[in-house]
Parts: C-alpha cells; structure tokens; sequence
C-alpha cells in the first residue's frame, strides 16, 4: 500500500512539472521534455499499478510487442504519408496548406 | 490433475496467470485502435506546427491537468482496491471502487463541460469553425478534428471502464472469492491502460506550443 502512494505522489509530481515546463519557453525541450515525461509516467503505472514489475517473462513480452508493432506501423505509414504531396480535391476548398503554416505572418 | 482438488495452488496460479495473459493480449489490440489517433496527431504536428500549436493553446489547460490528476488517482484506486481485496478486506476494497467510480464520472464531467466551452468557442470542426488568432484555419481545424476524436474515443472507454468497476464492486459484495478478484484484477488492467492513453494525451493536446 505503502509503494503505491509513493508511486501517486511521484506520478502527481511528473504531472507538476510536465504542466508547469509546457509553459517555460524552452524550444525543442519543451517537447523532449513533454515526450520523456509522458513515457517515465507510463513506466511507473506499467510497473506498479499494472504489477508489470512483478510479472513473468511472457506477459511484457507481449506489451512489447504490441508495442514494437505500432512502431513499425508508424515508421512505415510515416515514410509514406511525409513524401508524398498532398493532392487537393476540387470540392476541398479547407485543405490545409502547408505554405500557409510556414508563411511570416503564421510565426 | 485430481478432480476432487480444483482449487489446488497451482489451478489458481494457472487460472490468474490465463486472465493476465488475455487480458494483455487484448491491451495489445487495443493498442493497434489507439495507435492510429496518434499517428494522425503527429502527421498534422509535422505539416502544419504552427497551426497545431495555435490551435493546442485553444484548449483548457486547467481543466486538462486537473482532469490528469483525476484519472492518475482513480489509476491509485484501482491498484488500492486490488490490494485490498487480495488481502480480503472485501469491504474496503468495495469503498475504493466507490471513489474510483466517482473519480471517474468527474473526468466524464470536466470533459463534458470542456466540450460546452468548446462549442461555444466555436472550435468544433464544421462550417462555423473559428480560432481566434490562428493564420491556417484549416489547420487548426485539423487538430481540433484529432482531439475530439481522441478525446470522445478516450471518454467512450473510461465509460466502459466505469461500468466495469460497478460490475466488479457488486461481485465483491455478492460472491467474494477468487474469481472476482481475478475479474478485478483484469478490469484493472483495462482501467490502468486507458490512464496511459490520456498519460500521452494530456500533452499531445493540451501542452503543446504552449510556451510563448
């Protein structure tokens, strides 16, 4: 009981400084820092909560799994979808632009 | 193995260790419909960040990191309950799951009036779709696409899990024994993955270019 308030109190504390970081402006940290934050979060409840720590070898294998597979699913759509030009619709007049994101005026 | 023993050390072992093994399986699967909500998210992050990050400052942080803390304590409750009830404090692990349901109904509440304010902000995605400020419109709207969509898809499986607590809280009082907490156990884990999902959420969309 002892090990899992120490584990809400380190998850509160995470949130704290995810929350009050996201509002420091520090560039490319800022998402670094949003991203490992996020990932040491999902650690603890993995561990505790959801007693991965004390598990047998089968069952992370398959939460690996699942997720070694979503990786390579977003590898392989993201090599697709990040080269290829986005071809607009007659009728969609609201695609995006991207030229329009990256224009002085957006900044 | 002796049919007169059924409940010998090792059935039990076997038995909790088969609904674990599905239950992960199924987290697995689960994984792979989340995956995708992602993926659409960091495209958009990727083609349009200034629009996604104008559009990111649009929501309610308070009510974001506020609605986080919720559900990472009702994730406490959970694994609370499941001690309890493991050590037969079947009472006590029936009052952890009241706090967990409500816990879980004041995500749903927060969420629900976020979405009040949203519409009145004119940032659902449609015709009269409007942020104040941001030059690509239509990239915004994008965003605002993937977060209604994460976040009503994320609400949709706290509901599932909110009934499955209720269910899991009536066969506490009703037969106590093995397994209900087996069936604890794994409504947990489900409980515990859909904290997880909001954990990568929370500053996907909430966080986001929120420094200035």
């Amino acid at each position: 009981m002892k090990r899992l308030i120490e584990v809400w109190l380190g998850l509160m504390l995470l949130l704290a400084i995810s929350t009050f970081s996201a509002l420091l402006p520090l560039g490319i940290l800022n998402t670094i820092l949003n991203v490992a934050i996020a990932v040491a979060k999902s650690l603890l409840v993995l561990m505790y909560f959801m007693q991965l720590r004390r598990s047998i070898a089968l069952l992370r294998l398959v939460a690996m799994v699942s997720l070694l597979t979503l990786t390579l699913f977003f590898v392989l759509a993201g090599a697709d979808f990040i080269t290829r030009t986005i071809e607009r619709a007659p009728w969609q007049a609201a695609q995006p632009s991207v030229a329009e994101d990256y224009s002085p005026a957006a900044r | 193995m002796d049919a007169a023993t059924p409940d010998s050390a090792q059935d039990i072992g076997r038995q909790a260790a088969r609904t674990r093994l599905g239950m992960w399986a199924f987290l697995g699967s689960e994984v792979m419909f989340f995956g995708p909500v992602f993926f659409a998210y960091l495209y958009g992050r990727f083609m349009w960040p200034q629009a996604f990050e104008a559009a990111s400052r649009g929501t309610d942080l308070l009510c974001g990191a506020v609605n986080t803390a919720v559900l990472l304590t009702s994730s406490l409750g959970v694994a609370v309950a499941h001690l309890l009830a493991d050590r037969g404090a079947y009472g006590r692990a029936r009052r952890a799951l009241d706090a967990v349901v409500l816990l879980g109904l004041a995500f749903l509440a927060i969420k629900g009036y976020e979405y009040v304010q949203d519409w009145r902000e004119q940032l659902v995605p449609g015709p009269h779709f409007h942020l104040q400020g941001a030059v690509n419109q239509a990239g915004a709207q994008l965003f605002y696409f993937v977060y209604f969509f994460a976040t009503a898809l994320h609400a949709l499986h706290l509901t599932a899990g909110i009934a499955l607590m209720l269910h899991c809280r009536r066969a506490l009082r009703r037969r106590p024994g093995r397994p209900t907490l087996r069936r604890l156990e794994a409504a947990g884990l489900y409980w515990h993955f859909v904290d997880i999902v909001w954990i990568f959420l929370f500053p996907a969309l909430y966080l986001a270019g929120r420094a200035l």
